[in-house]
């Protein structure tokens, strides 16, 4: 029992450091823009820390917390008090984040969370590693029940583990495209250092820079694009850095991270579905990586976003029995050709470039209008260029949407595979964690009883549509009557 | 494919809906004469042109939104049954939604000023994912409806698909 106890005063930096990050980008401003003397912008700096540092002591002052034997209590705010409870039992994931900054303290920001929908979270700045293990230990306490107890007696408590290899992590970065990412990272940075440096050295500069032969700017594109993927392999590395995934009775326990670990402790009822995600690159090389959909109560940021993340990357053969080991309920078989309409693959390609033909006859307008109003003359050369890409790209996405598309309808679960812009994802869901599902036709495909169909599934706290495109009406039928029978 | 019991929404929610569509209408157009007398624009200027014409093309919707409101009431229909609700709604461009009733969580109604004068709610079915509505049906209806997918939500059992 914990009453009325403060997080680690840590909290109070960390709560800084997140001020300093909101009110960081008008303060850079106040302190270049203007005619400001040196004096004037420390104390403007000076200010905005001793205010970034009250406000993260206001904050850790009103923040208690208490820890019975069934729940877990907050309380936080100034004028506005809100109170919290949360019972153990209801905890569906306990989410640990350590910046290295954290590690010399042994305290974490913990994030916990219920299947609610509307921001049924509580969140911790920093608290020890005791405090957490406390809340682990009373969630297990109150969501065990007495076959779990019985079997946990026979069973070992962790049932399975899987690390990430260097090799694989390594070729997962290389394969990423994140570095397209970091060179708009990189150009972002540097047209905002255009606004800051002063205007004769940026003469200078374009002096230099004015003056190259054409060999120097292909040397220079190519700098930055190495410059680029460094960065995102460094990323994706430190990321998933000695990523494990353990199984522990119905939990599941994610560890990685090289600089911030962070660690994940979710329930395996929280998972919506499961797909093998491959894209162009990845297909080559025949490696997959495994993300899940999860009942969330997070709004779908960044975090969120990189906690769905299974496995990050396994090769083809060995997905299916290092995923039998995490989900020994689910069925990871590769899902049959989708029953599509005799002319599907046509009827989808007229229907791109129908869209293509809009695009380019927009882009046509756009370019005579240009070239009238604004008496800028381009060369015609581009606009031909220009379509054949979209041309190319669009109609070959499409050829691959088509022939990708796969459906299996098992005992306990659907099977969809579907790629979009060249993306193949293969999706596992159980027939009970589908929402609902929606079908759409236009007058013209009834007579081919063809329709698309949509599968809604929660993802995070609201809802993801799988699609399938140019079905058969009898195979929704079937899908129907499943779905209608499904508790 | 509309299966031929499917009920379809009270005539009177044609009327709703064009009274509905009228005030929108109405207000755009005075918003759009306020803006021109605040600013005092010139008719001929690019920049009356442009706003001008932005609020000329939401008027010109919602004339078309009132235009097809014969079209949208023909082909807007729902069906609830004993395991999931559905609607239909769309000739040209069909589309049908349908929730198995054990995957409702809270079946909400709504009603607005020109609803409750034509005694008509919106039905809003929520699921744990998604909302969809069955729009401008009769209040008891509504009630009635409400109650039954409450119920049968109710009765559908809780699944536990730990590991």
């Amino acid at each position: 029992m914990i009453k009325g106890s403060r997080q680690s005063k840590i909290a109070i930096f960390s709560d800084a450091i997140s001020s300093i990050k909101m009110i960081g980008w008008p303060i850079i401003f106040i302190f270049f823009g203007g005619q400001h003397t040196w004096p004037t912008r420390i104390m403007i700096i000076g200010a905005g820390l001793i205010l970034a540092l009250l406000f993260g002591f206001l904050n850790w002052l009103f923040f208690t917390y208490d820890m019975s034997s069934y729940e877990l209590t907050t309380s936080q705010g100034i004028f506005v008090k809100k109170h919290v409870h949360m019972p153990f039992e209801r905890i569906q994931t306990i989410t640990r984040t350590q910046p290295i900054y954290f590690r010399p303290f042994n305290v974490f920001k913990v994030n916990v969370e219920t299947s609610g929908k509307n921001d049924d979270k509580l969140i911790f700045n920093a608290l020890s590693l005791p405090k957490i293990e406390y809340i682990e230990t009373r969630r297990q306490e109150a969501q065990t029940k007495q076959s779990d107890v019985e079997r946990a007696a026979i069973q070992p408590e962790v049932s399975a583990t899987y690390q990430i290899n260097n090799r694989d992590l390594i070729l997962y970065a290389l394969t990423s495209l994140g570095s397209l990412g970091t060179m708009g990272i990189i150009y972002a940075g540097l047209t905002m250092m255009n606004d800051l440096i002063p205007q004769n050295i940026q003469n200078r500069f374009y002096g230099v820079f004015n003056h190259q032969t054409m060999t120097v700017y292909v040397l220079l594109v190519f700098i930055v694009l190495i410059i680029a993927i460094a960065f995102s392999f460094l990323r994706l590395y430190g990321h998933y850095f000695k990523f494990t995934i353990s199984r522990v009775s119905s939990h599941l326990a994610i560890k990685r991270g090289l600089l911030t670990i962070r660690a994940v402790n979710l329930r395996t009822s929280r998972i919506q579905a499961v797909y093998y995600e491959q894209t162009l690159l990845r297909r080559l090389v025949h490696l997959v990586s495994v993300k899940v959909l999860l009942a969330s109560s997070m709004k779908e940021d960044e975090e969120q976003t990189k906690q769905t993340t299974l496995i990050p990357v396994v090769t083809e053969r060995h997905r299916p029995k290092i995923l039998h080991h995490f989900l020994p309920k689910y069925n990871f078989q590769q899902p049959d050709k989708a029953p599509v309409a005799s002319h599907a693959l046509f009827l989808r390609s007229r229907f791109i470039f129908l869209l293509d033909l809009m695009v380019i006859l927009l882009l046509l307008v756009a370019f005579e209008f240009m070239s009238m109003s604004l008496q800028v003359t381009f060369s015609f050369w581009w606009l031909v260029a220009a379509t054949v890409i979209l041309l190319v790209y669009t109609l070959g996405g499409a050829y691959m949407a088509m022939s990708d598309q796969g459906l299996s309808l098992t005992d306990n679960y659907l099977i969809i595979q579907r790629t979009i812009n060249y993306t193949k994802r293969t999706y596992f869901i159980p027939y009970e964690k589908i929402q609902g599902y929606t079908t759409s036709q236009t007058w013209f495909m009834v007579r081919q009883k063809n329709q698309h169909l949509h599968i809604i599934v929660r993802d995070g706290d609201s809802s993801q549509q799988i699609t399938l495109r140019y079905l058969k009406v009898s195979s929704i039928d079937q899908l129907d009557d499943i779905l209608r029978h499904v508790k | 494919m509309i299966p031929e019991h499917a009920k379809s929404l009270p005539k009177r929610v044609r009327l709703a809906w064009l009274v509905v569509d009228i005030i929108a209408l109405l207000l755009v157009f005075v918003t759009g004469l306020i803006v021109n007398l605040i600013f005092k624009l010139d008719w001929y200027s690019p920049v009356a042109i442009g706003v001008n014409g932005l609020f000329g093309i939401v008027m010109l919707v919602i004339i078309g939104d009132a235009v097809l409101i014969p079209y949208h009431y023909r082909f807007y229909k729902y069906v609830v049954n004993e395991s999931a609700v559905s609607i239909y709604k769309g000739f040209i461009w069909r589309r049908s939604e349908t929730i198995p009733l054990n995957r409702i969580q809270n079946v909400d109604t709504r009603q607005g000023p020109i609803f409750g004068f034509f005694h008509l709610q919106n039905l809003a079915i929520v699921t744990a994912a998604h909302a969809f509505k069955i729009e401008g049906i009769n209040e008891d209806v509504a009630q009635y409806l409400r109650d039954q997918l409450i119920d049968a939500a109710r009765q559908a059992r809780e699944v536990d698909t730990d590991d």
